[in-house]
């Protein structure tokens, strides 16, 4: 389970206060899959940042009895001039995971070839995500954070995702973020929006994607 | 071989707290020395040899206009040990203030908290500092009539103390300049009035009663004393308080911490 109990995050610019999340209160039920929709700085990358941990809420509560991935979706946190080899097995030793399995799986899934020993800052956009995903698909999370899946691959690769997911279904749940309702919804089977800092439960993910329509 | 047989049968049962926290230390301290020492690892020996180099350029300065020894007859171990505890605070301390601005992606991963990447930082710069500490004696015996401290131990006890306020030190204005950016500007401009105060250029025992206890309240003035006193005989003792030095260096920790802790709510 992963609990918000009055959840407030606020972003304060020069003359600007944004309210990202107003007093969010939601439980996480992991045997299901998420997908929150919302329009574009509607605060569901920063959703994710406090379900993962990395960020903090200004006030409430989050808490989680089970081993959450970091939010996927692009390469950030892999050092530039560190091989791709050797970002990943500086990331399983922190999750302390096996490096030899994790290594094999990243070059079976990422198929970036020789590059996985070449610095990371020659890859392609496209490389950093595969070697992303790789990563995250070997280490063995309970629950899975994605943001924008869609955004990062060609067609072949999301299919590759889309497999190494179903593999882990019923093993691992997933909590995604994207515009796509496709991806969405062959992803997960509830539905939520993030909509003006509240986040709103619908029974069926068909109703979270009407509403979606309606106000955006 | 495809994905199934690769991912792990059985899930692993949780790791406790302080496992984690170990398994994160370990292996941030093994990407710095990867990231730090380049691809030749010159890196690393850059690492050791700025501290050294500073204090070798600092003493050759001080034989080139003959200063005198204020205690003891041999100059070069007087004011080599002198400097060799301000050159370990800067350096360690400096490097503490940056560990944070270098590795802040780090903190994109959920398991590493910022206590981490400092406390990996610390690790790795103790080591680096007493390495230093042992190329400095070496020097010091070849160029002087000797290294013969009066108390091996004590010397000891004022290099760690050194390096427990460096560190210290370095975590609380790391962590006040992430929430005020200027604040590394401020901790660099400093260094220079620390310097002046800690006691290397004048002899604290010369200064006239107050002024020597006002002196006295900089920790790294502490430490200067701490380790010529127990090098020297009879060396004057009177300012010397080691409770004030790791007491301040303890505040500094503590309230680092605690801070980073409130901090993570207001950002």
């Amino acid at each position: 389970m992963i609990r918000l109990a009055g959840v407030t995050k606020i972003y304060k610019t020069e003359n600007h206060r944004k309210v990202v999340l107003d007093n969010v209160s939601y439980t996480f039920d992991t045997r299901h899959s998420y997908g929150i929709f919302g329009p574009n700085g509607a605060g569901k990358s920063t959703l994710l940042r406090l379900i993962a941990g990395t960020e903090q809420p200004n006030s409430g509560k989050v808490t989680r009895d089970l081993r959450v991935s970091w939010p996927l979706g692009f390469s950030g946190g892999f050092h530039p001039k560190m091989t791709g080899r050797e970002n990943v097995k500086f990331i399983s030793r922190i999750y302390g995971a096996d490096t030899r399995r994790v290594i094999d799986f990243v070059e079976y899934f990422a198929e970036i070839g020789h590059y996985l020993d070449m610095p990371v800052s020659t890859y392609s956009s496209g490389m950093g995500a595969r070697l992303a995903f790789g990563l995250s698909m070997a280490i063995d999370f309970e629950c899975y954070l994605v943001d924008e899946i869609t955004a990062v691959g060609d067609a072949r690769f999301n299919l590759r995702c889309k497999q190494a997911f179903d593999e882990r279904r019923g093993r691992s749940s997933i909590i995604m973020v994207s515009h796509s309702i496709g991806t969405i919804k062959a992803y997960c089977d509830r539905g939520l929006a993030l909509h003006r800092g509240k986040l709103i439960a619908f029974g069926h993910i068909d109703d979270a994607v009407e509403f979606y329509r309606k106000n955006n | 071989m495809d994905a199934k047989e690769m991912t792990e049968a059985r899930r692993r049962p949780a790791a406790s707290a302080l496992a984690i926290n170990l398994a994160v230390i370990n292996a941030i301290v093994l990407r710095d020395i990867r990231v730090r020492s380049g691809p030749y690892y010159t890196g690393f020996l850059m690492i050791l040899l700025m501290p050294l180099a500073h204090l070798v350029a600092l003493l050759t300065i001080y034989h080139i206009f003959k200063r005198l020894a204020p205690v003891g007859n041999d100059q070069i171990v007087y004011f080599g040990l002198s400097i060799l505890p301000f050159v370990i605070f800067l350096y360690l301390s400096r490097r503490i203030v940056i560990a944070l601005q270098e590795n802040r992606p780090l903190l994109f991963f959920n398991r590493v908290k910022v206590f981490d990447i400092i406390f990996a930082r610390g690790v790795l710069e103790a080591v680096s500092c007493v390495i230093v500490f042992i190329f400095v004696i070496f020097i010091l015996d070849i160029f002087s009539d000797g290294f013969k401290p009066r108390d091996w131990a004590g010397i000891l006890f004022a290099l760690f103390a050194a390096i427990y306020f460096g560190f210290s030190f370095g975590v609380i204005n790391s962590l006040i300049a992430q929430i005020f950016p200027f604040w590394a500007t401020v901790y660099n401009l400093t260094m220079p009035l620390m310097w002046v105060s800690s006691g290397v250029i004048f002899f604290p025992s010369n200064i006239p009663e107050p002024y020597n206890y006002w002196i006295a309240l900089n920790p790294l003035l502490q430490c200067v004393e701490w380790i010529r006193y127990s090098y020297y005989e009879n060396y004057p003792d009177r300012i010397l308080n080691v409770s004030y030095l790791l007491s301040f260096s303890t505040a500094c920790l503590a309230f680092g911490l605690i801070g980073e802790r409130l901090s993570r709510r207001i950002r």
